[in-house]
């Protein structure tokens, strides 16, 4: 799709801003659903996918060297432990400190 | 590599201009900042379901604009990188001066939210749903600011004819901002 829409040696800019923006639509009209779950996971479905393009096509993220990669999964390795090590504390825990 | 780069130093050992490379690492510290952030608000967001009530009272509407509007934002940054690949200084220019009408649109949309939401009563201290929503927004739209006088300083140089690669630089941090934002509006304003 977008890949071959290489033009001058960058990709069609123009198509991918259209299609955030289209998924930008899908969201707001997804938050106005009656099923929350479903909602839930459709919304962020939409964000990351509206997150991959911005990355991978205006950050450039699809043609950089194996390095660039691995800097960007060392910053989101150090959230996956984060996240791993406080599930338990904070949604599991009987009692909570804080309130809501 | 499909895209075409301007010419600047490339890192022997990684292939990597040795600008770009600094940038995805400062990007990677950043990550971790939001990241964080973003982590324990789902976390206790999960634990406590009534924050959707709290969450009810965000504008949708000025959340949403303001997703098209950085989304708009980024798409003029980065043709401005392809302008500046191409030779094309001057349309570069004004590429990155729509870039900052975009940033400066935002942060007006941000201060209207904020008062609005200010009168009526919702402030940090009422529950831990606004401290985390004043504490995210409000370091997103810093970010926005610190991207804006990055942006104002590139463009005084692409102007002048100087550091013209230093556009595709300030264009990473900036989708980086769009990124974190793609990922507050439906966090704070959708999942109420």
């Amino acid at each position: 799709m977008v890949a071959s829409d290489v033009e001058a040696g960058h990709p069609n800019y123009v198509a991918i801003w259209g299609i955030l923006v289209a998924a930008l639509i899908v969201s707001l009209l997804m938050a106005g659903m009656k099923l929350p779950v479903v909602t839930l996971v459709l919304i962020f479905s939409v964000a990351i996918v509206k997150a991959w393009l911005v990355a991978a096509y205006f950050m450039h993220l699809k043609y950089e060297p194996f390095f660039v990669l691995l800097v960007v999964f060392a910053g989101l390795a150090c959230l996956y432990f984060l996240f791993v090590g406080l599930v338990p504390d904070v949604v599991f825990h009987a009692a909570s400190a804080v309130g809501p | 590599m499909q895209y075409a780069r301007a010419a600047h130093i490339e890192h022997e050992s990684t292939e990597v201009p040795t600008g770009r490379l600094g940038m995805w690492w400062f990007l990677a510290s950043e990550i971790v900042i939001f990241g964080g952030l973003i982590t324990i608000y789902v976390l206790f967001r999960w634990r406590h379901p009534e924050w959707g009530a709290e969450s009810s009272h965000t504008i949708n509407a000025a959340g949403g604009f303001n997703t098209l509007v950085l989304l708009t934002s980024s798409l003029t940054v980065v043709l401005a990188h392809k302008a500046v690949s191409e030779g094309k200084l001057g349309e570069a220019a004004r590429l990155l001066g729509f870039t900052l009408l975009g940033g400066a649109v935002f942060l007006c949309v941000k201060v209207f939210e904020y008062t609005h939401e200010i009168r009526e009563g919702f402030l940090p201290a009422r529950s831990l749903f606004w401290s985390f929503y004043y504490t995210m927004t409000g370091l997103h739209a810093l970010h926005v600011l610190g991207g804006m006088v990055a942006i104002a300083c590139v463009l005084v140089a692409v102007r002048r004819g100087k550091i013209p690669h230093r556009v595709e630089y300030v264009g990473i941090y900036w989708h980086f901002v769009d990124v974190v934002w793609i990922f507050l509006f439906p966090l704070l304003y959708l999942t109420s």
